[in-house]
């Protein structure tokens, strides 16, 4: 009886350090990334997307479409595109300052179908890409990242 | 959609040729005489050979680690070759080297036209999904440089024309190296290609299949070396088959170059031999 008693509070202690392990970073990432549905199909999605990214004065510095280029090697998925967008400005916020945050620019958005044929934009929110390099004028800069990823996103999933 | 309206289309073409130009010399007409070599035809065969190997060996400077990508090297190096070639075979043609003519042209739509049998068996083996690209989409995109965005009708015309071309150098060489041979002689060559293929980077670092396929297991019975060994022997076999009907003279690079050499002692021995006028 002693003996089962024990095993249970090693396994209880166990446990819980492994959920904690677990738990934590599952946590952060949830919080850092988005996924949004969007109420358009895919190819309207990602024209609202280069709308909403072009209308703040950005550039769309490159359309990765893995659907198309997974073709090529025999596989058939559907609608995925990651558009890497930026504009000067925004890079002379963040690498004068912090040359190694370089690593986060441009921004990405991604864009992709699921099974059931609904569009998701998903990104990661800049102030966590940020928060990384523990600089407080770069978090200032990912908030505002934040804000006006969620104005884009918001755009593109109308 | 894997396989495009383009590769059904390119390699329909292909087969049409084929079949109306085996049709039209079922029968293998004899090898006609050799006319007499000479220097000339010596230097201009060997300025042939180096644009024919430039097609295929882009392909494999370019995607060696520090060497310059397929938009450089398609501007700056495969469209010069082109207009050298068209230059060689135009002064061919002008100093009358008939034989020289014969094999440029000749190997050049015989190795395109055959490239259709390859593609057939290649669209087979890449459907049944044993080889891991369709390299032609591939191509296209890399001499673009719009790997990011994919294939396009466009690139994949580029590509298939580069395609198209590649396997023309190779009947091209051919041509130029062995003149005309029986069909097993074309066979040999689709199988020198095979081995060049699967030993070289776009296979082996590219595709990371590793030399013959051999990293994906299963020793030589691998999809990647059985899956382009088939193309290749089909190439070769096609190639073999019009080269033994539409090369004129026998007589391989060595025999030319031999010949070209004695005509140039005894001339500078002796008095040149007067022609003899018919009539």
């Amino acid at each position: 009886m002693k003996g089962t008693f024990k095993t249970l509070i090693i396994v209880g202690i166990v446990s819980i350090f492994a959920w904690t392990m677990w738990a934590a970073p599952a946590a952060a990432e949830t919080a850092a990334r988005i996924d949004t549905v969007s109420k358009s199909n895919f190819g309207k999605t990602v024209k609202q997307l280069e709308t909403a990214i072009k209308g703040r004065g950005m550039m769309v510095v490159a359309t990765i479409d893995h659907q198309n280029m997974l073709r090529m090697v025999g596989a058939s998925v559907k609608g995925s595109k990651t558009l890497e967008f930026g504009k000067p400005d925004m890079m002379k916020m963040v690498i004068p300052s912090t040359p190694e945050a370089g690593l986060e620019m441009p921004m990405k958005i991604y864009v992709y179908e699921q099974a059931d044929g609904k569009s998701l934009v998903s990104y990661v929110k800049p102030s966590a890409r940020f928060a990384a390099y523990g600089k407080d004028d770069l978090n200032m800069v990912g908030q505002m990242m934040d804000k006006m990823f969620e104005e884009i996103v918001t755009e593109a999933t109308k | 959609m894997l396989i495009t309206l383009n590769d059904v289309a390119f390699v329909l073409a292909g087969l049409v040729v084929i079949a109306l130009t085996l049709r039209r010399r079922w029968v293998i007409p004899p090898a006609e005489p050799a006319p007499p070599a000479s220097t000339g035809e010596v230097m201009l065969t060997g300025l042939a050979l180096v644009t024919a190997a430039i097609g295929p060996n882009i392909l494999v400077v370019a995607l060696t680690p520090g060497m310059p990508g397929m938009p450089v090297l398609s501007l700056w190096a495969l469209l010069p070759s082109l207009v050298l070639l068209l230059a060689v075979w135009g002064l061919a043609f002008l100093w009358g080297y008939e034989r020289l003519t014969n094999r440029i042209w000749t190997g050049i739509w015989i190795g395109g036209a055959s490239t259709a049998a390859l593609d057939l068996f290649r669209l087979i083996s890449f459907s049944l999904g044993l080889l891991p690209g369709n390299m032609p989409r591939m191509f296209g995109v890399l001499i673009l440089d719009t790997m990011a965005v994919g294939p396009t009708p466009y690139s994949d015309v580029v590509g298939s024309l580069y395609h198209y071309w590649v396997s023309a150098c190779f009947g091209l060489t051919y041509t130029l190296i062995c003149g005309r041979t029986r069909w097993w002689g074309g066979l040999i060559w689709g199988l020198i290609i095979e081995v060049g293929m699967m030993a070289t980077p776009p296979m082996v670092v590219a595709m990371d299949t590793g030399y013959f396929g051999l990293k994906l297991g299963k020793g030589l019975l691998n999809g990647v070396f059985l899956g382009s060994l088939v193309p290749h022997i089909a190439y070769g076999i096609v190639l073999g088959l019009l080269i033994e009907r539409y090369v004129r003279q026998k007589g391989s690079i060595v025999s030319v170059i031999r010949e070209a050499l004695t005509t140039k002692k005894r001339s500078e021995c002796g008095p040149r031999p007067v022609p003899v006028s018919g009539g």
